[in-house]
């Protein structure tokens, strides 16, 4: 305080001034603001509340901004989840909206096994193997009302079931018992109506080939692996089926049928050409393949007698050889006789030791030991080696062989395939590796070079003619469409074509004339092969397997063809005739005249080149 | 303005409600139409299968053969031989029929042909003015050529015997 100032004086002055300044100053107070500042703001002569309002106003703008900013930012937060709720669910709807719409699966299997398999067709896309859906029959007898009626009721719905055991296995106390695999939707309507609870149905799949007969040796067969009530496996048995079984069962792969190369017409023509010979000839089973001379796909694979794949037969009673199920011509290892001696005249020209027209020695006997080689007929002491070939003497192409040696024979036949299974997509062929002798001695290398000795397949036959013939490439056979492709070079092509020439001669000139078919040039060799005794100790001189195998047409070879018949006899003349030359060859005939306006191969009236043959249509179809 | 802004608001929340809750339940039928759908789609696929299976079975080789030869008389069926190909050039085109849309064309190309000196005029003025030339034809009211006759032309311009004319005979219809 200044001098002379009282305490009143001061109050009075920050009230206003007065005795009523005094008194409004003890009833407010300093108002907020600091005594001093009031004190000295009035001797001024401001209003000193002013001031404070302004600083009062200042904090409180203050303290608002910050509350709103605060709020802001709540206000903020919460739009923020709201838009990213309202976000998410808009986002989920335009995801579901540009989504792929799901296909239902076909097979609803909650099975631990996968029950799908795939469809197989012929290249022309004729199914020849596929699945049906069907039910199967099983029974929980725990469920079961009247197991007697039950028993009583479904043994006069299935005639081969005895009511007496089956109302023995509904009462012995098991839980489950199959009854029938698969049943027609007639015999299930008739087991729904006996009206017992315990009796069940389970879906599954049936394969069945809707050919018939037809290709039943390629196709093979199959049956039910692990069976389940709501689903059932499919297994191959034999053929294709067993073959390529993982790729059949595989699910990524199971839309898409296998095609194979086989033409269904032409393996009907084949096969019913074949059948007439078997009826014709007496024969006790035919063998025949028609292949590509290029690419070695298969195009008819026949195999008589034959089965129904939809009901293979199981037992096998008697020589195995002889039962339907066993393919000839895929399978079956025979001795095939003299239409080996091509691969011998092949081999002399493709080392250079001989050419077509060589004189070779065919004086017979030959004799060699104790073995004696003869031939058929008799033979001038000299013939070229294509007239070897042509009148198919044993004694040259026996001298022929000799002159090349052991060695050099083996390693041409291992290159012609003619030493190993033939690698066709069918279980059986695994198992066909060709029966060669122990010791591959100088007689065995004479007997091979005319057929006996060595066992191998027609199937091995119809590959090795289409190495030699379609330029020298090697074919390995297949069954399935467009995988054939040629392989390495075997053979030179000046080779094979003087090999075509002489197989041509012999069918114009030589033992396969009855096979000459007008406008195809057929070019081809026959061969009959006594078959050996079933015990040993020699061969069978009344038991013969007439073969004929050829190429047509034999200039630009397309197709190559091989018939095999067994123990074939042409009973037409005064004594009964066993040679291919009356067997096989005309069988080969009659197959090709039915075969080629099949394949759409026009006949020629002269062997022209492919290039320069003018572009004509066949009427009624495009040449294929 | 205010509690018109609140009222709007509350509006808009029922309306969302009502639009969530039809939204809601159609999408459910809808998923129920697409669970019939799928199984509807399967029993078709099975029902194709077997179709095909069984109409493989119907054209198996065996039938077919068996057939053709029921029927191959009167079909004129039989295997291919090599001696059926022939050319094209073998084929003899057939005349158009008479009072079809080729008749018009013949007509003008046997008029402008022949000799008459009056008919190439009255062919020229063919194309201008058919409805002329068309009438006297009309006029002669030639009837309509039978089945037969034609069937019989086609036959000798391919140069093929005319068929013997024998009842179809279908298993089951008498």
């Amino acid at each position: 305080m200044n001098a002379g100032e009282t305490i009143e004086g001061v109050w009075s002055e920050v009230g206003g001034g007065g005795p009523e300044g005094y008194e409004a100053a003890r009833r407010e107070g300093a108002g907020g603001a600091r005594l001093a500042d009031v004190i000295a703001a009035r001797r001024r002569g401001d209003d000193p509340y002013a001031e404070a309002a302004i600083r009062r106003e200042a904090l409180r703008r203050r303290d608002a901004a910050e509350a709103r900013r605060r709020a802001r930012w709540r206000l903020y937060l919460l739009v923020g989840a709201f838009v990213m709720a309202y976000g998410a669910v808009a986002g989920r709807m335009a995801v579901i909206a540009a989504s792929e719409p799901e296909e239902p699966r076909a097979v609803a299997s909650s099975e631990l096994f996968n029950a799908v398999r795939a469809e197989i067709t012929d290249r022309r896309g004729a199914l020849l193997a596929t699945n049906l859906p069907v039910w199967s029959l099983y029974a929980q007898p725990e469920r079961m009302v009247d197991p007697a009626r039950a028993a009583a009721s479904l043994a006069a719905i299935f005639p081969d079931l005895d009511a007496e055991a089956l109302e023995r296995r509904f009462t012995d106390g098991r839980r489950f018992l199959w009854i029938k695999r698969t049943i027609t939707p007639a015999e299930r309507l008739a087991v729904h109506d006996i009206g017992e609870p315990g009796l069940e149905f389970g879906p599954r799949e049936l394969r069945v080939y809707p050919a018939g007969h037809e290709a039943a040796h390629v196709l093979g067969g199959a049956k039910f692996g692990k069976e389940g009530v709501r689903a059932a496996e499919i297994e191959g048995r034999a053929g294709i089926e067993l073959a390529l079984d993982q790729r059949l069962r595989d699910p990524a792969r199971a839309s898409e049928p296998l095609r194979l190369s086989l033409d269904l017409r032409v393996q009907r023509a084949f096969a019913e050409v074949l059948r007439e010979a078997v009826e014709k000839f007496h024969a006790k089973g035919a063998a025949g393949v028609l292949m590509e001379a290029r690419t070695g796909e298969v195009r008819a694979l026949v195999s008589l007698p034959d089965f129904d794949p939809n009901d293979r037969p199981t037992a096998i009673s008697g020589y195995a050889g002889d039962h339907p199920t066993f393919n000839r011509a895929a399978q079956g290892l025979y001795e095939l006789g003299s239409v080996y001696k091509t691969f011998t005249a092949a081999m002399m020209l493709e080392s250079g030791l001989a050419g077509p027209d060589t004189l070779v020695d065919t004086t017979g006997p030959m004799y060699w030991g104790r073995f004696r080689i003869s031939d058929f007929h008799r033979m001038p002491p000299q013939m070229t080696l294509s007239d070897v070939l042509v009148e198919s003497s044993n004694t040259g192409t026996a001298r022929l062989a000799l002159l090349a040696g052991a060695r050099r024979q083996q390693d041409f036949l291992g290159a012609l395939g003619l030493l190993e299974p033939p690698g066709i997509e069918l279980s059986e062929a695994a198992g066909a590796e060709p029966l060669t002798p122990e010791r591959w001695s100088e007689i065995s290398v004479m007997t091979i070079s005319y057929g006996h000795g060595l066992a191998t397949t027609p199937l091995h036959l119809a590959s090795a003619y289409a190495t030699l013939v379609n330029g020298g490439e090697r074919v390995r056979p297949t069954l399935l469409a467009g995988a054939g492709a040629p392989g390495e070079r075997v053979v030179s092509e000046e080779t094979s074509r003087e090999l075509r020439e002489m197989l041509r001669r012999v069918v114009t000139e030589g033992t396969g004339r009855n096979a000459d078919v007008p406008g195809y040039f057929l070019g081809g060799k026959t061969g009959t092969a006594e078959k050996p005794k079933r015990n040993g100790g020699g061969y069978d001189r009344d038991k013969v397997i007439a073969v004929f195998a050829g190429a047509f047409p034999i200039h630009e070879p397309e197709y190559v063809i091989v018939v095999a018949l067994d123990e074939a006899e042409d009973r037409s003349g005064p004594r009964a005739r066993r040679t291919s030359g009356w067997t096989a060859a005309p069988t080969t005939k009659a197959a090709i005249e039915r075969i080629a306006p099949i394949l759409g191969m026009r006949p020629r009236l002269a062997p022209a080149p492919a290039a320069l043959a003018p572009q004509v249509v066949a009427v009624g179809g495009v040449r294929r | 303005m205010r509690s018109l802004l609140y009222v709007g608001a509350l509006a808009l929340v029922a309306l969302s409600g009502a639009w969530a809750y039809r939204v809601n339940y159609a999408t459910l039928d809808a998923l129920a139409r697409v669970e019939a759908l799928q199984s509807e789609i399967t029993a078709e696929r099975e029902a194709i299968a077997v179709l095909r299976a069984e109409w493989a079975w119907l054209n198996r080789p065996e039938r077919l053969a068996r057939l053709a030869a029921a029927f191959g008389d009167e079909l004129g069926l039989r295997p291919m031989r090599p001696t059926d190909f022939g050319t094209v050039a073998a084929v003899a085109y057939q005349p158009p029929p008479p009072h079809g849309p080729g008749a018009r064309a013949e007509a003008v190309a046997r008029a402008e042909t022949s000799d008459a000196p009056g008919a190439a005029p009255a062919a020229e003025a063919g194309p201008v003015r058919p409805a002329a030339p068309a009438a006297p034809r009309m006029a002669a009211a030639e009837p309509a050529p039978k089945l037969e006759e034609m069937v019989g032309a086609l036959h000798l311009a391919l140069g093929v015997p005319l068929p013997e004319r024998r009842p179809l005979r279908l298993a089951g219809l008498e």
